[in-house]
C-alpha cells in the first residue's frame, strides 16, 4: 500500500474540510465582516433620533444627573460618552434585583431617547466570536479557526503557483473559473486571512489554556488577569456618604490619560465609592484601556494604569489587530474589503468542492453531492437573507414592542430555518436563484423602507453628513445590485 | 455496457480523496464512499477520529508544552502570555499532524506522547520547586 505524498494529503484536508467547516465558516465570516461596522448598523437601527454634537463634559454632567436622580442606590454606574461612531451618551446601573438597566440620553440636554432596545450590530459581533451560545459556542468558534490556520496552510503547500494563480482568471469555463476565483481571492487576501485566523484562535486562549494558571499561578484562572490589570480596591463601607462631583475628577483623568471613553463609578451613596475612567483605545492598536481611579468621597486621585506589562501589552495588541478599533475609516474600509474577499473564497470553495465532483464523475455520489449543494445554499446565500431580515426586523413588526431584541434576532434564526426548508425543497439552481434573488430584494428594499418607516431617505441621511446610516444604506444598495447580477448569470446558467 | 463507467474511469474521477494505495481495481464498481481515509480505509470514523486527534489531541498538546515552557521562563505573565500567544502554532500543527500522520491511532499516538511527556516533566519540575 503506497502512503500518499505530503501534497496530496494536504489536498485532501484542504478540499474535505473546506467543505465541512466552509458551511460555519462564512456565516463566522459574513458577520465578523458586518460586526466592523457594528456601531454604524446600531445607529441605522435605532432610527428615532438625530443628535447634536456636545462636548464630553455636558454629556458627562448630563449623565450624573440622571444617574444621581434615577439610581441613587445602585452599587455600580457605568457611562459611555459619546464618540464619533455613537453619539448617543449611554448611562446603566444594576437594579435592586442585579438585573442591568441600560438608558440613552441625548448629550446635549440630557432628555431621555425613545430607544427601542436592540442589540444592533452587537448581534453580528456575538454570532462572530461564540455563535450566540456562550462559552460551547466560543469554544466551537475558537476549533473553526484551527481548522481555518490548518485549511491556509495546506492551501499554501497545494497551491504551488500561488504567485502566477493569483493573475489567472478564466471566465465563463465552469470549474476552472471557479478555481481561478478560488484561487485569486485567497492570494489576495492571504496576508490578512492568516492574521485574522491566527488572531481569532488566540484571543481565547485563556479559556483553551489553563494549564500555565495552574503552573505559575496556583490554579487560579483568573490571577493572570489580576497580575496584569490594576483593578479597584475598594469595597463597600457600609457608611452613607456623599459622591463628589464626577467633572473636577473627569479633567484631572484627561489631564493625566487622555480622551476618556468612558467610566464606572462603584458603591456611588457609600463610603467607600471609586470611580474609574478609561481611556479612549481608538489610537492604538493594542486594545488596551489605560484607567485612572479616583476616591469617589474626597475625589483624589488613587491609582493610575498606563504601563502595561509587555506580555499583556503583546497579547492586546493581537486583540486589537483583529477587533480592528484602531486606524479610524480607512482601517475598518480595509478589514470589510478584505472580510468580503474572504467570504467570497469561502464561498468559491465551496461551490468549486461541488462543481469539481460533479464534473468528474456526474453519477457518482450523486446523492451526497445534491445534500452538500443544497447545504451550500443555505450557507451562503441563505446566510445573506437572514442577516437582512434581521435589518429588515428594526423597521417591520408590532410598532410598540419597546424591546424589539427578541423578535430582531428571531427572525434572523426563522428566516435561516426557512432558506434551509426551501433548498431542501427545491432543485439547486431554483434554490440558488431564488435565495439570491430574496436577498437582491431585501438589500435594494432597505433604503425603500427606511423611507417609508423612517421618513428618512439615503439622499438626506448624506447631505446632511449621517454617513453611518447613508453608509448602511449604500452598502446594501451595492450588495443588493450584486447580487441581483449574481441572479441574472444564474438564471441564464453562467453561475461561473 | 456503453456509457457507463468503468472501475478505472471512476477512480479517475474520484480524483484526490481516493488516493492512497487503493488500485483502480479494488475501488467499488459503483459509487464510492466520499468520506475516504486516505489510506484506503473508507471509513468515516477514522476521518472523525483524526480530526478528534487534530483538535483535541492539539489542545492536550498544547496545554503540556505550555505547561513546560512556562516553568522554564523566570516573569510568570510572559510566560502566561508568551506561551498563549504561541499556542495558535501548536494547535495549527498538530491539526495538520493529525491528516498527515499515516493513521488516526498515530496521530493520536504523537500527541498524547506530546501532551504526556511535557505535562509529567512540567509536574516534576514543579515538585522540585520551579515555578513558585
Amino acid at each position: 500500500m503506497t502512503r500518499p505524498g505530503f501534497t496530496q494529503s494536504m489536498a485532501w484536508l484542504h478540499s474535505w474540510f473546506g467543505l465541512i467547516v466552509g458551511w460555519l465558516l462564512f456565516m463566522i465570516f459574513v458577520t465578523g465582516t458586518l460586526a466592523v461596522y457594528g456601531p454604524e448598523i446600531t445607529q441605522w437601527m435605532r432610527p428615532e433620533t438625530g443628535l447634536a454634537a456636545a462636548s464630553p463634559e455636558q454629556a458627562l454632567a448630563n449623565a450624573e444627573r440622571h444617574l444621581r436622580l434615577h439610581a441613587p442606590q445602585a452599587h455600580e454606574w457605568e457611562v459611555e460618552l459619546p464618540s464619533e461612531r455613537d453619539p448617543a451618551l449611554t448611562v446603566s446601573w444594576h437594579g435592586e434585583d442585579d438585573r442591568e438597566i441600560e438608558r440613552w440620553l441625548d448629550p446635549a440636554t440630557g432628555r431621555s431617547l425613545p430607544f427601542h432596545a436592540t442589540e444592533g450590530g452587537q448581534f453580528f459581533n456575538l454570532m462572530h466570536y461564540e455563535l450566540r451560545a456562550g462559552f460551547v459556542g466560543g469554544l466551537l468558534v475558537m476549533l473553526v479557526g484551527v481548522i481555518l490556520c490548518g485549511l491556509l496552510v495546506s492551501g499554501i503547500i497545494i497551491h504551488k503557483r500561488i504567485f502566477r494563480d493569483f493573475f489567472t482568471f478564466r471566465p465563463g469555463k465552469g470549474q476552472r473559473s471557479w478555481l481561478d476565483a478560488h484561487n485569486a481571492a485567497g492570494v489576495l487576501t492571504l496576508p490578512f486571512l492568516l492574521m485574522i485566523a491566527y488572531t481569532g484562535v488566540i484571543i481565547s486562549f485563556p479559556a483553551y489554556l489553563p494549564s500555565v494558571a495552574f503552573t505559575r499561578f496556583g490554579g487560579d484562572l483568573y490571577a493572570p488577569r489580576r497580575a496584569a490589570v490594576t483593578d479597584l480596591p475598594g469595597h463597600e463601607t457600609g457608611k452613607s456618604a456623599q459622591l463628589a462631583p464626577l467633572l473636577p475628577m473627569y479633567k484631572r483623568a484627561v489631564r493625566t490619560l487622555g480622551p476618556i471613553s468612558s467610566l464606572m463609578v462603584r458603591n456611588p451613596d457609600d463610603g467607600g465609592a471609586q470611580v474609574r475612567f478609561y481611556r479612549a483605545m481608538t489610537d492604538r492598536v493594542a486594545s488596551v484601556a489605560d484607567h485612572a481611579s479616583c476616591d469617589g468621597v474626597t475625589g483624589r486621585q488613587i491609582a493610575v494604569q498606563q504601563d502595561w506589562h509587555p506580555g499583556a501589552y503583546a497579547y492586546r495588541g493581537f486583540v486589537g489587530i483583529h477587533m480592528a478599533r484602531f486606524g479610524g475609516g480607512i482601517v475598518r474600509l480595509l478589514y470589510f474589503l478584505s472580510g468580503l474577499v474572504g467570504c467570497a473564497l469561502i464561498a468559491t470553495g465551496l461551490i468549486l468542492f461541488i462543481e469539481k465532483r460533479r464534473l468528474r464523475s456526474p453519477d457518482a455520489g450523486a446523492r451526497f453531492l445534491g445534500v452538500a449543494e443544497r447545504l451550500n445554499v443555505v450557507a451562503i446565500a441563505g446566510v445573506l437573507v437572514a442577516c437582512m431580515a434581521y435589518l429588515w426586523a428594526s423597521r417591520v413588526g408590532p410598532g410598540s414592542m419597546a424591546d424589539r431584541t427578541p423578535w430582531e434576532i428571531g427572525l434572523f434564526f426563522v428566516s435561516w430555518v426557512l432558506c434551509l426548508v426551501h433548498a431542501l425543497l427545491r432543485p439547486p439552481r431554483a434554490a440558488w436563484r431564488e435565495q439570491f434573488g430574496l436577498a437582491a430584494l431585501l438589500c435594494l428594499g432597505l433604503p425603500l423602507l427606511n423611507g417609508m418607516t423612517a421618513r428618512d431617505q439615503i439622499v438626506a441621511e448624506a447631505m446632511r453628513g449621517d454617513m453611518a446610516r447613508a453608509g448602511v444604506e449604500g452598502t446594501a444598495l451595492a450588495a443588493g445590485l450584486i447580487l441581483a447580477w449574481t441572479v441574472w448569470r444564474i438564471s441564464r446558467g453562467k453561475a461561473a | 455496457m456503453a456509457g457507463e463507467a468503468t472501475g478505472a474511469e471512476r477512480a479517475a474521477a474520484l480524483g484526490d480523496f481516493a488516493r492512497g494505495g487503493r488500485t483502480a481495481a479494488a475501488l467499488p464498481p459503483s459509487g464510492e464512499r466520499l468520506v475516504r481515509d486516505r489510506n484506503g480505509s473508507a471509513h468515516p470514523g477514522h476521518v472523525v477520529a483524526r480530526l478528534l486527534a487534530g483538535l483535541i489531541g492539539g489542545l492536550l498538546a498544547a496545554n503540556g508544552l505550555s505547561a513546560l515552557a512556562s516553568l522554564l521562563i523566570v516573569d510568570r505573565l510572559t510566560a502566561y502570555y508568551g506561551t498563549g500567544i504561541l499556542s495558535g502554532i501548536v494547535l495549527t500543527l498538530a491539526f495538520l499532524w493529525a491528516f498527515r500522520a499515516r493513521s488516526a491511532s498515530r496521530a493520536w499516538g504523537l500527541l498524547l506522547a506530546i501532551a504526556g511527556s511535557s505535562g509529567l516533566l512540567a509536574w516534576l519540575l514543579m515538585r522540585w520547586g520551579m515555578g513558585t
